[in-house]
């Protein structure tokens, strides 16, 4: 019987790890290794062990008195290859406890990785692990895969944009048969980070009675637990005011040192939060366009045969995008701005406008179960079915060519 | 204890399975899951909680040697520790146990979950296991060799008492051979060295090692070996193998349960323990080349010819100056 794949997400923050065919990733440890430095540039003395001395993930943080603390992965992107084999190598022995040549491996890269990194990536898992096949998945290809959960099988489809918002920054990724038009990716400087530290500043500024050593960890909390997306703000605001009751909620906590209870009200910032992806200009004075008007912005800048499928299948990923109603009102903001811009144009068409009007424009944005780890998810279901074993770069094929054959990964998954 | 010494061992179960039951087992979280996981050895775990009953939680196990495995202890030790729990296991897979939390009182759940989550180490180990408690209680006799081809590329652990030359009649020790081998010509060439190297550290209070050449396998099994050749996974002859490494436990280092137990999750783990550092050995390697390279990048960066004759140059006010070669 074939051994379960296995997928391993490398992100810039977290290394997701599971084998494939499973619904959530079995570990989500820290992108971080803790390795004895070396002194005065000196080689490590060869005593046999040396080559074990170093921790990764959580353990590694533990570990930061002892050791010197890298993530080897920035921005997406793999800067430390020594850290980065080390890594897989605990991964795979300490943590998902695989023989590697026993296992084939998907692995993900950021959109616009660089063809050399692939071959480097390529050279660690065949010559130091001896993998039997290897396939390296852009993440938001996987986050396209990971929506078809939701529909139906007939619409499998990997054109589509994909909005990956997580803790440090939002992406909007328009990818077209599996492919990322790298020259419209659109970025955000506002993510969860962001979030939290709105809604800290909102919870500071009523003076809510939060012990101070806590306050960023219960912003956090708050964040997560009753924050949700609203449909208008005006509205929303008279809505609190009318009946606090129904609305405001309390949040229970004990403190750290004394184990004191205290609780506090949440209030208005349950539906501010995140609406600092809608209007950008309540937390920021730098960046004030909107995330509807940012995605239409990166899909119009895409070739013109693309644009009807891009709008049509908006993909959400990542932790950020999971509050409630999120893709309902995103869905709304931009229908908006397409409805307006196409209506414009009939208008330009004059008399012409009644025989050859425009068909109206399809949006659709797809909320699905697994937006927190999306990208792994699809890397899960795509390395499970036996197309991805073909289109896999074989250690034969390695062998016979060399690292240059992982410089392109064969689109697949939609014929299934 | 040095980080390096906590990094050296591999556990003897699967972190993911203890996640998975512990949270069902101990804690009592009732959610129904299918997970299935891989684990050294071609094992294969897969632990199954249906909605219907969410208190029930089944564990499937796929050994790839089951077959030669049951006759040699394996299906005893099944029955025995995992009296009450066995089950059918579901096409695939060649064991399973089931477990129903709520039916387990509360103190004897930790335990439950120890004996669960080392599964493989009980039933892998069993011929081990046995071996060592006959040479404990002093009963070792010659017997048959246990010969377990335990994995899919027909490497093979071969276990039997022996005895002191000097006394031909007392059965004082228990030899554990191992036929080692590596997919890869790299991993082959590391495995001897390191399994060379492994035989002629002593450590003081360790069962004495050796190393023996493919050609040459230990006395032990040759006879076995010269009549049925390498012994292989599901009858395969083997064309050859790294070599051969014999471990020779005595009673002082299986005399308490507790090192009883612990020697025999050594003994399961030992071919995964050297797996471990062979890569550990090559990224080390892969390693000290990229600084290697990187140095010589740098020697490179600075060998630029120098002119042949002196040179006109300006200063940061705008003189000029000429500089001699």
């Amino acid at each position: 019987m074939q051994k379960p794949s296995v997928v391993i997400d490398n992100g810039t923050g977290y290394t997701k790890m599971g084998y494939a065919g499973n619904c959530e990733p079995q570990y989500i440890v820290p992108t971080v290794v803790a390795s004895r430095a070396l002194k005065g540039g000196q080689e490590a003395t060869i005593d046999g062990v040396d080559d074990l001395d170093f921790y990764i993930g959580n353990e590694a943080l533990a570990h930061s008195t002892t050791h010197q603390i890298n993530y080897p992965i920035r921005h997406g992107m793999v800067e430390n290859w020594d850290n980065m084999e080390r890594l897989w190598q605990r991964c795979m022995f300490k943590y998902l406890r695989c023989e590697p040549e026993e296992h084939h491996v998907l692995l993900t890269e950021p959109p616009l990785n660089t063809p050399e990194n692939r071959e480097l990536t390529a050279e660690i898992m065949f010559e130091t692990f001896n993998v039997p096949g290897l396939y390296i998945a852009v993440q938001a290809v996987l986050a396209l895969a990971a929506s078809w959960t939701k529909k139906n099988v007939k619409e499998r489809t990997l054109t589509g944009t994909v909005i990956d918002s997580g803790d440090g920054v939002t992406h909007v990724i328009p990818v077209a048969e599996g492919y990322v038009i790298g020259s419209c990716i659109k970025h955000i400087p506002l993510a969860g980070r962001d979030i939290t530290a709105f809604v800290h500043k909102l919870l500071r500024e009523r003076s809510e009675p939060i012990p101070s050593e806590d306050s960023l960890e219960v912003a956090k909390r708050v964040k997560e637990m009753h924050s949700y997306v609203c449909p208008d703000l005006a509205k929303e605001f008279a809505k609190y005011d009318a009946d606090p009751a129904k609305y405001f909620r309390t949040y229970e906590g004990a403190k750290k040192q004394t184990g004191a209870k205290w609780s506090c009200d949440v209030g208005y910032e349950r539906f501010l939060g995140p609406e600092i992806f809608f209007n950008p200009e309540i937390f920021s004075s730098d960046f004030i366009t909107p995330l509807p008007d940012v995605v239409d912005e990166a899909i119009i800048k895409c070739p013109i045969d693309t644009r009807r499928g891009l709008y049509k299948n908006i993909v959400l990923s990542g932790g950020s995008t999971m509050f409630k109603d999120f893709g309902r009102r995103l869905q709304r903001d931009i229908k908006k701005h397409v409805d307006k811009r196409l209506d414009l144009n009939i208008q330009r068409l004059g008399a012409l406008g009644s025989t050859s009007a425009p068909q109206k424009i399809d949006v659709n944005v797809i909320s699905h179960q697994m937006q927190r780890f999306a990208v792994w998810f699809g890397g899960s279901m795509l390395a499970s079915t036996g197309e991805f074993f073909r289109v896999c770069h074989t250690k034969a094929q390695y062998d016979e060519e060399g690292p240059r054959i992982a410089r392109h990964n064969a689109v697949f998954g939609t014929g299934m | 204890m040095s980080s390096a010494a906590v990094n050296m061992r591999l556990d003897t179960h699967n972190m993911i399975m203890e996640e998975a039951l512990g949270a069902r087992v101990v804690e009592g979280v009732r959610e129904a899951t299918e997970l299935s996981v891989g684990d050294f050895d071609g094992c294969r775990f897969k632990l199954v909680c249906a909605p219907e009953a969410l208190s029930v939680v089944t564990m499937h196990v796929d050994l790839p040697c089951w077959r030669e495995l049951s006759s040699l202890g394996g299906q005893a030790a099944l029955d025995e520790i995992f009296a009450g729990h066995v089950a059918a296991p579901d096409p695939g897979y060649k064991v399973a146990v089931r477990v129903d939390c709520d039916a387990v009182a509360a103190a004897d759940r930790p335990a439950l979950l120890a004996k669960l989550i080392d599964i493989k180490r009980h039933l892998v180990g069993a011929p081990f296991a046995d071996a060592f408690a006959k040479l404990a209680a002093g009963t070792a006799t010659k017997g048959p060799v246990a010969a377990l081809p335990w994995r899919e590329g027909g490497e093979a652990v071969y276990v039997m008492a022996g005895n002191d030359p000097a006394k031909p009649a007392s059965y004082d020790r228990v030899a554990v051979v191992y036929a080692i081998d590596f997919p890869e010509e790299t991993d082959r060439a590391m495995g001897r060295v390191l399994l060379q190297q492994f035989a002629e550290t002593r450590v003081p209070g360790a069962p004495p090692v050796t190393f023996s050449e493919a050609k040459a396998p230990p006395l032990e099994i040759r006879d076995l070996v010269a009549t049925s050749g390498f012994l292989g996974f599901g009858g395969k002859k083997l064309p050859s193998v790294v070599g051969y490494v014999t471990l020779t436990v005595f009673k002082r280092h299986v005399d308490t349960p507790e090192k009883l137990a612990d020697r025999v999750g050594l003994c399961v783990g030992f071919r995964n323990y050297l797996h471990y550092h062979i890569k550990a050995a090559k990224t080390n390697q892969h390693m000290r080349m990229r600084r290697k390279v990187y140095s010589w990048l740098q020697i490179l960066n600075r060998a630029v010819p120098k002119p042949a004759a002196g040179r006109e140059m300006k200063t940061a006010t705008g003189r000029s100056f000429f500089r001699k070669k």
